[in-house]
C-alpha cells in the first residue's frame, strides 16, 4: 500500500511563476517540479501571459503567491560589461522595485554593507576584497541560486569582418566585407531580433529597445573597450581621460577636440552638460534618470571641452555611468531649444533623431520593419567603410536563420542564437558562415521569495539549491549553450570571484539539509496497518455483480426495441 | 419595402451592436490582469524612480474611474480621435500606427480569399461531379493535408523551399530596404514578397472552402429537382452550373463572410513567420504590451469589419436566395 501513501500530497506547497510562451522558464520550472517532491515540496506551476507576470514578480516585492507576488521564479540579468552599476539595485535592500530589481526581497545586512563597502571606495584592491566576499555570502545564503551564463553566437556571413558581438552595433564603423573596398559601397544588412527591432524612440533618454540602431547614430564619453589583459573595461570615447578630486565627489572630464555633430557644428562641452542636465531633470522621464541621479548631484562646464560632474556619493563606477548607451550625447544646440517636458514627444523622437557623432547618419525608419543609417564621412575616428546598415525586424528566429541562408541578410543579432541553439552548430560547420560565440554577461538565476514563510529559512534555499539539475539544465534546456554559474558577477567581468562555492546535484545533501531545518523525511516512512489490507475478494464481488446488472439491463433493453420495431 | 429597406434595417441594427461591443471590449481590456506603465518600465531593464511612474500616469488619464475613462474615450471616439498609443512611438496618434500597417493586411487578407475562392469553387464543384473518381481523391487528400498542417509550420517549409534551396522568393519582410526603385519596381518588389504569404494563408484557407463547396454540391445533387432536371434532358454541364451551384453557394457565402476573423487570426501567425509588419502583428504587440488606447482602436477597426462583413453576407444571401423575404 506503499502507492497510496506516495500519492498524498507534500506538507509543502510552492508556486513558480512561469512566463506564457517562455519555454526554457516552463521546462525549469518542470524539472524542479520533479526534483523538488524529493524533499517534499510541492511545486505548483503557475503560467502568467506577460503583464501578469511583471505584476505578481518585479511589481510585489516581497510579497508571496497568495498574497499576490511570487514564491519561486526563474529569470535573466543582463549586465554592463565594465563595473557593477546595477548590483546593489539588484541585490541589496535598498533595491526593492520600483526602485530597484529585488523582487525576491534578500535583505541580508552583511551582504549589503560589503556591497555597499565594494561600491563606495576607489581603491582597487579594497573594492576587491568586499567584492569577492559578498560573492561568497551570496552563495552561502543563497541570495539567488545562481544557474548559469548562457553563451550567445554572432552568425554572420563569413565575409563580415571586424565586428564584435559584445559591442552591439557601438563598432559599426569598424566593420567591412571582405573582397569589397569602400568604392563598392556596400550596405550590409542586420537581422535585429524582436527584443532589439522594435525602436520605440529615437532620442536616447527613451530608446528602451532599439539601443543597437542608436549605437550606430550616438556616441558617449566612455565605451567598453578590451583591455591588453583581456578583460572588457570602460574605456575613453569623446572623452580623452577623466581624474576625480581627492575627496572622491568631483569628477572632471576632458574632452576630445576633433569631434563635429552630422551637421558639421562642432561638439563642445555645451552638448554634454546639456545632455546629463537633461537626464537629471525628471519632467525628461529619462529612463536613466534613476541610475544617475544616485550618483550625480549638478554638472558643471567650465570651459569648452572641459566638464565637472558633482557626485552624490563615491561613484567607482562613474565611466560606466557615461559609457551606456542611455548616456549617450545628444546636440544642445538643435534639442535645447525644446523644454525638457516635450523631449519624449517632439519630433526629434518619434520621427527623425538629431544629429548625432557617431560614424552612421539616420536615413529612414519604418516602425516594426526596418532602420536605416548612412556613412557620415567627417566620424572622427575616421570614415566607416560600408556605405549603410539596414537593421529588419524579424519576428521569428527560424526565419531570420532562413534570411541569413538566402542571403537575405547579412548578419543575426546575438539574441536569436539562445532561440535556436540547435542550429548554431549546423550554421558553424557552414563554410559560408561565421559563428562568434560570446560570454554576453548575462546571469541566469532562481529568485526564492525571502518573505515567504518557508522559503526565509537559509537552509531550506541550500536544499532546493542541492536539487537543481544543473548538467540536465546546461545539456538538454540550453543544448549546451550555457557555462554553470558560482556567482551573480559575470565571469568576463571584472571582479569575478573564482573562489566563491557553486553547488551541485546533490539530493542526499539536500535531504540532509531539510533534517537539519527540522522538517521531517519525505516520503513519510512505510507504516502498514493491517486494517488497511483490502481483501481481493472485495473488488471482484462489485465489478461481477455491475456486469450481470450490466447485461440483463442491455439484453431487457434490446428486446424491448426488437419488439417494437416487430410491432411497427 | 424591398432590398433598400432591409438593407436600412440591417445598418440601423448595427449601431447598438457596435456600442455593446465596444463597452464589453473596453471592460475585458482594462480588466485583464496587468497595468501597462508598469510594463512600459519593466521592459527598459532599469530601475525607476517612482516618481517618474506616477507622472505618467497621470500624464495618461489612468488615475480616473474606469466609466469616466470610457465615456471619454467614446466622447472622443466620436470625434474621430482615438488617442496616442502608450507603447509604440511616443506620442502617435494609434490611428496613424493601424493607418500604416492595415493596407498590408487587408492586401494579403482580400487576395487570399480571391484565390481561395477561385480555387475551392472550382475543384469543389468538379470533384463533387467526379465524386470518387482519381481528381476527386487527389482534392480530397490535399485538402486533409491543407487543414491539418499547422500554418507556421507550412510557413517554415515554404521559406526553406523557395527562398533558401530555390531563390525565388524572398525570405521575409513586405518590401526589400536599402535600395532605390522606381515605382514600378517597387509594387513588382512587393508582390514578390506577399507571393509566399499569401499561398500558404490561401492554402489552408482552400482546403477549408474545398470541403464546403464538395459537400453541399454533393447534397444539391441528391435533390429531387436535379433528378428532374436531368430527366428533362438538361445537359450536365447545366445541371451542375446553372442548377446545383447556385444553391450550394448560399452556405458557403455565409461562412465566407463569417471568417473573416478566422483569416485574420490566420494572419497573425503568418506576419510574424515572415516578419510581415501587418495589423495581426500589431495586435499581438500591443496585447502584450497592454496598450490600452491602441488595444481599443484595433478592437474597433475589426469590430466594423466583421460587422460589415455580416452585413454584406446578408445582403449577398438576400441576392441570392429569392425565397428570403425583405
Amino acid at each position: 500500500m506503499a502507492g497510496a501513501q506516495q500519492e498524498q500530497v507534500p506538507p509543502i506547497t510552492i508556486h513558480w511563476t512561469v512566463l506564457a510562451g517562455d519555454t526554457k522558464k516552463l521546462e525549469i520550472a518542470e524539472l524542479m517540479k520533479k526534483e523538488l517532491t524529493q524533499i517534499g515540496v510541492n511545486v505548483q506551476i503557475e503560467s502568467l501571459e506577460k503583464a501578469s507576470y511583471f505584476a505578481h514578480t518585479y511589481f510585489s516585492p516581497g510579497l508571496t503567491w497568495d498574497d499576490g507576488g511570487m514564491d519561486a521564479d526563474y529569470m535573466g540579468y543582463s549586465w554592463m560589461l565594465t563595473d557593477y552599476v546595477w548590483y546593489i539595485g539588484c541585490y541589496a535592500s535598498e533595491g526593492l522595485p520600483p526602485v530597484g530589481w529585488n523582487y525576491w526581497a534578500w535583505t541580508n545586512g552583511v551582504a549589503d554593507n560589503l556591497l555597499r563597502a565594494g561600491m563606495g571606495s576607489y581603491n582597487t584592491t579594497e573594492r576587491l576584497q568586499h567584492l569577492n566576499a559578498w560573492q561568497e555570502m551570496h552563495q552561502e545564503d543563497v541570495g539567488t541560486i545562481i544557474v548559469g551564463y548562457p553563451l550567445y553566437a554572432q552568425m554572420t556571413r563569413k565575409e563580415v569582418k571586424g565586428y564584435s558581438g559584445m559591442y552591439r552595433a557601438y563598432d559599426a564603423g569598424n566593420w567591412t566585407v571582405e573582397g569589397k573596398t569602400r568604392a563598392d559601397q556596400v550596405i550590409v544588412k542586420y537581422a535585429s531580433h524582436p527584443t532589439t527591432g522594435f525602436v520605440t524612440g529615437l532620442l536616447p533618454f527613451y530608446l528602451g529597445t532599439g539601443y543597437i540602431q542608436q549605437n550606430t547614430l550616438y556616441r558617449s564619453l566612455y565605451q567598453v573597450g578590451l583591455t591588453p589583459d583581456g578583460k572588457y573595461a570602460a574605456v575613453p570615447d569623446m572623452a580623452e581621460s577623466v581624474e576625480f578630486s581627492s575627496d572622491g565627489m568631483a569628477a572632471t572630464f576632458h574632452l576630445r577636440r576633433d569631434i563635429k555633430w552630422h551637421d558639421g557644428v562642432p561638439f563642445t562641452s555645451k552638448d554634454v552638460k546639456y545632455t546629463f542636465d537633461a537626464i537629471l531633470d525628471p519632467k525628461t522621464e529619462a529612463e536613466y534618470y534613476g541610475d544617475f541621479s544616485a550618483a550625480v548631484k549638478s554638472v558643471e562646464a567650465p570651459d569648452d571641452y572641459t566638464v565637472v560632474l558633482h557626485l552624490a556619493k563615491k561613484s567607482p563606477e562613474l565611466t560606466t555611468l557615461v559609457m551606456t548607451s542611455y548616456s549617450m550625447i545628444v546636440p544642445e544646440h538643435v534639442l535645447g531649444k525644446i523644454s525638457n517636458d516635450k523631449l519624449k514627444t517632439s519630433e526629434y523622437n518619434t520621427k527623425t533623431p538629431p544629429p548625432g557623432t557617431g560614424p552612421f547618419k539616420f536615413k529612414a525608419w519604418t516602425r516594426a520593419e526596418s532602420f536605416e543609417v548612412e556613412a557620415f564621412d567627417g566620424f572622427y575616428r575616421g570614415a566607416p567603410f560600408l556605405k549603410g546598415i539596414v537593421f529588419e525586424t524579424v519576428t521569428e528566429p527560424m526565419t531570420a536563420l532562413s534570411a541569413l541562408r538566402a542571403r537575405d541578410v547579412d548578419m543575426m543579432d546575438i539574441y536569436f542564437s539562445t532561440d535556436i541553439p540547435d542550429e548554431v552548430p549546423k550554421v558553424e560547420a557552414d563554410p559560408a558562415f561565421h559563428v562568434e560565440r560570446i560570454p554576453y554577461p548575462r546571469t541566469l538565476f532562481i529568485a526564492l521569495n525571502h518573505k515567504h514563510p518557508v522559503l526565509a529559512n537559509p537552509l531550506v534555499r541550500q536544499a532546493i539549491a542541492y536539487l537543481v539539475p544543473y548538467e540536465q539544465i546546461r545539456d538538454v534546456v540550453y543544448k549546451g549553450m550555457l557555462q554553470l554559474g558560482n556567482s551573480p558577477i559575470h565571469p568576463a567581468t571584472w571582479g569575478w570571484n573564482p573562489k566563491a562555492p557553486s553547488y551541485t546535484y546533490d539530493p542526499a545533501k539536500a535531504k540532509e539539509l531539510m533534517a537539519k531545518a527540522a522538517y521531517s523525511p519525505w516520503p513519510p516512512p512505510e507504516v502498514v496497518t493491517p486494517e488497511a489490507v483490502i481483501p481481493a475478494s472485495a473488488y471482484v464481488i462489485p465489478v461481477l455483480g455491475g456486469l450481470v446488472v450490466g447485461l440483463i439491463v442491455g439484453f431487457g433493453a434490446a428486446a424491448v426495441v426488437m419488439r417494437k420495431r416487430k410491432a411497427e | 419595402m424591398g432590398l433598400a429597406g432591409y438593407i436600412i434595417r440591417r445598418i440601423l441594427l448595427l449601431i447598438p451592436t457596435f456600442f455593446i461591443a465596444t463597452a464589453i471590449i473596453f471592460l475585458l481590456i482594462h480588466f485583464a490582469p496587468g497595468d501597462p506603465i508598469q510594463l512600459m518600465f519593466a521592459e527598459s531593464g532599469h530601475p525607476v524612480s517612482p516618481l517618474i511612474i506616477e507622472q505618467v500616469r497621470r500624464e495618461l488619464g489612468l488615475e480616473q474611474p474606469l466609466h469616466v475613462q470610457y465615456l471619454i474615450w467614446i466622447g472622443k471616439m466620436l470625434s474621430g480621435d482615438l488617442g496616442v498609443s502608450y507603447s509604440a512611438q511616443f506620442g502617435r496618434p494609434v490611428l496613424s500606427l493601424i493607418g500604416e500597417r492595415v493596407w498590408v493586411t487587408v492586401a494579403i487578407m482580400l487576395t487570399a480569399e480571391a484565390v481561395s475562392l477561385v480555387f475551392a469553387l472550382a475543384l469543389g464543384v468538379i470533384a463533387a461531379s467526379k465524386q470518387y473518381s482519381a481528381v476527386d481523391n487527389l482534392c480530397t487528400v490535399s485538402a486533409l493535408l491543407g487543414y491539418s498542417m499547422p500554418t507556421f509550420w507550412t510557413a517554415l517549409v515554404s521559406i526553406m523551399i523557395f527562398a533558401v534551396w530555390l531563390g525565388i522568393f524572398p525570405s521575409f519582410g513586405f518590401m526589400t530596404h536599402g535600395v532605390e526603385l522606381a515605382p514600378f519596381e517597387r509594387v513588382v518588389d512587393v508582390a514578390r514578397h506577399l507571393v509566399l504569404p499569401v499561398t500558404v494563408i490561401s492554402f489552408v484557407y482552400t482546403a477549408y472552402l474545398f470541403r464546403l463547396v464538395r459537400s453541399n454540391v454533393l447534397e444539391v445533387l441528391r435533390q429531387d429537382y436535379i433528378t428532374t432536371a436531368r430527366a428533362k434532358g438538361v445537359k450536365e454541364r447545366m445541371v451542375v452550373y446553372k442548377h446545383a451551384l447556385r444553391n450550394a453557394l448560399l452556405p458557403t457565402v455565409t461562412f465566407v463572410g463569417l471568417s473573416v476573423g478566422f483569416i485574420l487570426s490566420g494572419s497573425v501567425v503568418v506576419e510574424t513567420v515572415f516578419s510581415i509588419p501587418g495589423l495581426g502583428s500589431l495586435f499581438t504587440e500591443f496585447a502584450l504590451k497592454r496598450d490600452y488606447p491602441a488595444l481599443m482602436a484595433l478592437s474597433l477597426m475589426i469590430t466594423v469589419m466583421v460587422l460589415l462583413a455580416n452585413l454584406c453576407t446578408d445582403i449577398a444571401y438576400g441576392l441570392l436566395d429569392p425565397r428570403i423575404k425583405y
